[in-house]
């Protein structure tokens, strides 16, 4: 194995690298990590959470699914997924953010991440944690995509559509791999995660060739 | 409620139009429909399925929900479902009808397809398994219903009236209101 990058990404902040075709991402944690990518070559490309969706027929993804974009091609695949029959990685959550957490304090809802109402919110979220991470390539807010939440385990009601927070998360840090289907930037955020046992923590990037 | 503008689509034709704060939209429609809406002096403000979802938290888009824009706003109230207790809108797919979208709102803003928003996707219909598994489910409404959203800001709304019908009912005449 040959690493091209291992980055230790504090909690609550951005990260973002290069990737060549055919190299492996290892995403490893054990709280909720915002991530999205987008080609290299052509940076109106961008990963598409309902492309992926439909592409693989489900709302959930794991090994031998493909991340898509919104041009309709594959991006990566999911080649190891640890966090299997623990739970799934969520394709229904817009990034948190500064607005988004402000919002839901001066609407009472912030017990919806089972800690109480009295938590203590962050100025900022994956959304601006992505953006930091894209920064390189000078992304648009707007235009940062929804991601892919990993380790982000969502209680659904596929009959009522009803979504709830769940702290279920990996007990200690486990990994996902991706690999580029493409040539990639890639931006991954440490979320705060206020829904887990112990709210966000660090992460691990890397980057490496087999 | 009064009457400010009526129109009524084809299967394959769309519609575009300016929905000022407090109005309202109805779609009269039995085909599956795309809708999407913008802040209308601020077109990166624009509806955001994933926001959407999570604001209402629910996967399905119905009355008492609001749509909300990528930037976190609230943008319309939907205020009037004829088709619950039938079927299911959708905010997970893309559009059906990309092509036609463009072109729709090519009147008021020119986009490329890498930037079109996903739309709500009324009365499509897609049935979701426990296991997360997406099937396609052929179910619209038998005669036309309607949707009604209010917006809460100064919008400009586009829609396109699809003419599938493997995926839907089949096409069949849509009308938009202004009220």
């Amino acid at each position: 194995m040959k690493i091209i990058v291992d980055d230790f990404v504090p909690a609550n902040t951005g990260w973002g690298h290069s990737m060549k075709k055919g190299q492996i991402l290892r995403i490893k944690a054990k709280t909720i990590v915002d991530f999205a990518c987008i080609n290299l070559h052509n940076l109106n490309e961008r990963f598409d959470q309902a492309k992926t969706k439909i592409y693989n027929m489900k709302i959930w993804i794991s090994t031998g699914d493909q991340l898509f974009s919104k041009l309709n091609n594959p991006m990566m695949t999911i080649v190891e997924d640890q966090f299997s029959g623990q739970g799934y990685h969520d394709l229904q959550y817009g990034s948190c953010s500064g607005p988004r957490y402000a919002r839901a304090r001066e609407e009472g809802r912030l017990n919806q991440y089972h800690h109480g109402d009295d938590i203590p919110i962050p100025d900022h979220g994956c959304w601006e944690n992505l953006i930091d991470g894209f920064s390189e390539w000078k992304i648009p807010p707007e235009l940062i995509p929804s991601p892919l939440n990993i380790f982000q385990h969502v209680n659904i009601d596929v009959k009522s559509g009803q979504i709830n927070h769940s702290p279920n998360r990996p007990v200690h840090p486990i990994y996902v791999d991706l690999q580029a289907e493409m040539d990639l930037a890639v931006a991954a955020s440490a979320c705060p995660d206020l829904a887990a046992p112990e709210f966000g923590q660090p992460i691990q990037a890397t980057i490496f060739e087999r | 409620m009064t009457t400010k503008n009526q129109a009524t689509l084809r299967p394959h034709e769309g519609w575009t139009g300016e929905v000022k704060t407090g109005q309202v939209i109805r779609i009269t429609a039995k085909s599956m429909i795309d809708f999407n809406c913008f802040d209308k002096d601020n077109f990166t403000e624009y509806f955001d399925t994933a926001r959407t979802r999570i604001y209402n938290l629910n996967m399905y888009p119905t009355v008492n929900h609001r749509l909300f824009s990528k930037q976190n706003n609230p943008m319309m109230k939907f205020i009037k479902d004829g088709f619950s207790g039938i079927g299911l809108h959708d905010l997970q797919s893309s559009h059906g009808c990309p092509d036609l979208m463009l072109k729709t709102l090519g009147t008021v803003k020119k986009m490329t397809f890498a930037d079109l928003p996903d739309p709500m996707g009324l009365f499509r219909n897609l049935k979701i398994s426990p296991s997360g598994q997406i099937k396609p489910s052929p179910k619209g409404p038998l005669e036309p219903v309607d949707i009604e959203l209010e917006a809460e800001i100064d919008l400009v709304c586009a829609l396109t009236n699809c003419p599938a019908a493997e995926l839907s009912a089949s096409g069949a005449d849509c009308i938009v209101t202004i009220l």
